[in-house]
């Protein structure tokens, strides 16, 4: 190889084939090879596979499994002795599959599966009882003969320490019932017209109205805000904490020195709390999806009617929360020279997602001091959609709030861009924020 | 070409850089010499834009420096440093992104260089699982991968064994060949002395030599003679228009003074008997910055 001398050069020697090159890489170009680097990290990152695995079952269990220990209803196994009360005990099996069916039905009667068998007579009956065989029985009452009197008359329900509470309602409306039609036929009436009597009687039973409503069950929307204060607790300070991380390894590292050199700064850090936001609001509608499929699975549908309702609004404060904290994320991850560096500098930030979560726990009730960590921009993410969900406040308080965090979102951006800009050199110890501030 | 005017730079109240200016030149190897703390490696920042300037300018091709030039230099940093848990094609495929490759052009200049510095095999690896010395090629690979215009390298010898050394120094020859503008800091002088083209001297904060490194022995040679005599030269320290730096019996190493020229010297040496030898030394670079910082 030969060297020319330099004054035949051209002045910028020779360079890569133009067409390698994109003209002039657009600063959002830079943020999306930035953010596709942290998010291939990231989702090969084995810790941050299986934690998300972890979080999904766990939300899977958290829903289904105290919902289907509720959701069977009872099997009540019940002895009889003699005919009445054998005839008590089919028609207290058919009232609680009826309420199983439709509640309207069965007047406010517990849905229950009521089996019966019969025994020769009461001490066998309160044997199986002891024993534990069957919850209870229907035995003609001491001293009166069995089989004798008016029907369903003269009947006792013995019980071991207790009798089962759905069983009590259901065997006295079926003994009840089996009086009244034996009561009107006495007096004349035909079976049939009997039985219409009665059916007359129980619809005419007083419905229920009421003058203020609850939109929705709320103890469903309370337990579903504080399922999206804690779904955004986990996630900001878990998404936030990788920010920070994230920035020191590259400080750490000192591979920094070659990013800064190539790209601007602000073009690192938006690609960061890209990528980040991505993954967060990514597990995030991951795991409502497993929760609302697992509270489909367990038959609680009104729950994901209640989310679907609410999803939009809790998303995008999501969003524009995560965003908010994500760039100040950044700058303590800037401020830090090693990882250990990180449990002082992101204090405040720790303060910033503790704070909201434990009042967004606290502040429960609709009233004032919610109206106003409604509009707070820190509490805002969560305190607003958990007033949406309990129907307390109206869409266009919901988008002034979403316009506060927004602003303070992107006031703290210029802040974030600031510390991180004047501190991403320093690797010599933690900088106090003030100082880094004027660094 | 590169070129510094009157580059400023301050931290607090101590002047970091005072006015520094030199040019690099292209198809050139410019080494950057000073002692620790002298600013090479501010300087070399302000050149990247990592670090901003108090005041002059810095000029690529005769224009104050944009964003978009920088994008196209290769810098290798002093501190060392990639992503020890990424694989190294992955990284450097990063690295030519960042600096405005495409993806595809991105790859396939990766795979070129990881072959041509030996790495071909290693691309798969993680960093910090790379011996000592490919973990230092991948680190000069990062600052070629996207075939820069400019080469600018803080310390790329330091910590280098021999033969890695001559490999880095083959490899900046190559890039100089091309018409690359090479400039690198080093305080191995001898190194530097047998490799670059030009030479910039900084001492605190201020450049105190820069040219040639031909000129540059040649102007400070005229002034240093090496002389013999055959019998003690110690009467040379009597002398007012030399500086005697060393004497050793009849040898002796003696300095011109501003304004003589050696003849009056060699009259009054054959005056007192045989003159064995009476010669014009070649300074090496280093005798150059011992002096030119003293």
């Amino acid at each position: 190889m030969s060297i020319a001398p330099a004054t035949d050069l051209p002045s910028g020697g020779t360079e890569a084939d133009p067409a390698d090159r994109s003209p002039a890489p657009t600063l959002a170009s830079l943020v999306g090879v930035v953010a596709q680097r942290e998010l291939l990290v990231k989702l090969r990152d084995k810790t941050f596979i299986f934690s998300t695995i972890f979080l999904l079952v766990m939300v899977a269990l958290s829903i289904a499994v105290p919902a289907l220990l509720d959701q069977g209803n009872p099997t009540l196994k019940v002895g009889t002795v003699g005919p009445a009360a054998a005839a008590v005990a089919g028609d207290a099996a058919r009232l609680g599959n009826a309420a199983a069916v439709d509640d309207s039905a069965a007047a406010g009667l517990d849905a229950a599966r009521v089996e019966s068998r019969t025994f020769p007579d009461v001490a066998a009956a309160e044997a199986a009882v002891r024993a534990g065989s069957i919850d209870a029985a229907i035995v003609p009452a001491s001293g009166t003969g069995s089989g004798a009197g008016t029907a369903g008359a003269g009947l006792e329900l013995v019980g071991g320490s207790k009798v089962p509470a759905e069983l009590t309602p259901l065997v006295t409306a079926a003994a009840r019932t089996r009086a009244l039609t034996g009561a009107l036929q006495g007096a004349g009436l035909s079976p049939a017209d009997a039985t219409r009597a009665l059916a007359t009687a129980s619809s005419s039973a007083p419905a229920e109205r009421l003058l203020d409503p609850p939109a929705h069950d709320r103890n469903v929307a309370f337990g579903l805000s504080a399922a999206f204060a804690f779904v955004f607790f986990l996630a900001s300070f878990l998404f936030g904490l990788s920010i920070a991380q994230s920035v020191v390894e590259e400080k750490q590292s000192r591979v920094v020195e070659i990013l800064v050199a190539a790209v601007p700064v602000r073009a690192l850090l938006a690609g960061k709390v890209a990528a980040n936001t991505v993954l967060a609001l990514g597990q995030t509608v991951l795991l409502a999806g497993v929760g609302m499929a697992a509270a489909g699975l367990a038959g609680q549908g009104d729950v994901i009617g209640l989310i679907l309702r609410t999803a939009g609004w809790f998303l995008l404060f999501f969003v524009l929360g995560f965003t908010m904290l994500a760039t100040l994320w950044a700058a303590a991850g800037a401020i830090a020279s090693r990882l250990e560096d990180l449990n002082a500098t992101t204090v405040p930030l720790q303060m910033l997602v503790y704070i909201p979560f434990f009042a967004a726990l606290w502040v429960r009730e609709p009233g004032p001091l919610m109206r106003v960590l409604s509009y707070v921009p820190f509490t805002a993410p969560l305190s607003m959609p958990q007033r949406l969900a309990l129907g307390d406040a109206a869409w266009w308080e919901a988008l002034l709030s979403a316009a506060i965090v927004l602003a303070t979102a992107a006031a703290l951006v210029g802040v974030a861009a600031r510390l991180y800009e004047r501190n991403v050199l320093r690797t010599a110890g933690r900088t106090p924020w003030r100082e880094a501030w004027n660094a | 070409m590169l070129e510094l005017i009157d580059v400023r730079r301050s931290f607090g109240s101590t002047i970091a850089l005072d006015d520094i200016s030199f040019t690099v030149r292209p198809g050139r190897l410019t080494g950057f010499i000073g002692a620790n703390g002298a600013g090479k490696t501010t300087t070399m920042r302000i050149v990247l834009g990592v670090l901003g300037s108090h005041g002059g300018d810095v000029r690529w091709k005769g224009a104050h420096v944009t964003a978009d030039d920088r994008r196209r230099f290769g810098y290798m940093p002093e501190e060392r440093g990639l992503y020890p848990k990424m694989p190294v094609a992955d990284q450097l495929t990063f690295f030519a992104r960042l600096h405005g490759l495409t993806a595809t052009a991105a790859r396939r200049r990766v795979d070129e260089l990881l072959t041509e510095l030996g790495l071909a095999e290693r691309g798969g690896d993680r960093l910090e699982k790379l011996s000592l010395g490919n973990a230092q090629r991948a680190q000069v690979a990062a600052a070629l991968v996207h075939e820069p215009e400019l080469l600018v390298l803080d310390e790329p010898f330091s910590g280098l064994d021999p033969l890695a050394v001559d490999t880095m120094a083959a490899m900046l020859r190559r890039r100089a060949a091309t018409g690359v503008p090479v400039l690198f800091s080093s305080h191995q002088l001898d190194l530097v002395d047998r490799l670059c083209d030009d030479v910039v001297l900084i001492n605190a904060g201020r450049v105190v030599a820069a040219g040639s490194a031909e000129e540059l022995r040649a102007t400070h040679a005229q002034r240093r003679f090496r002389i013999e005599l055959d019998a003690d030269a110690g009467w040379l320290r009597e002398r007012s228009d030399v500086r005697v730096l060393d004497v050793e019996g009849p040898r002796a190493l003696v300095e011109l003074l501003p304004g003589t020229d050696g003849r009056a010297l060699l009259a009054a040496a054959l005056d007192r008997g045989a003159v064995v030898a009476f010669a014009p030394v070649v300074p090496t670079l280093s005798e150059i910055f011992r002096e030119v910082t003293r």
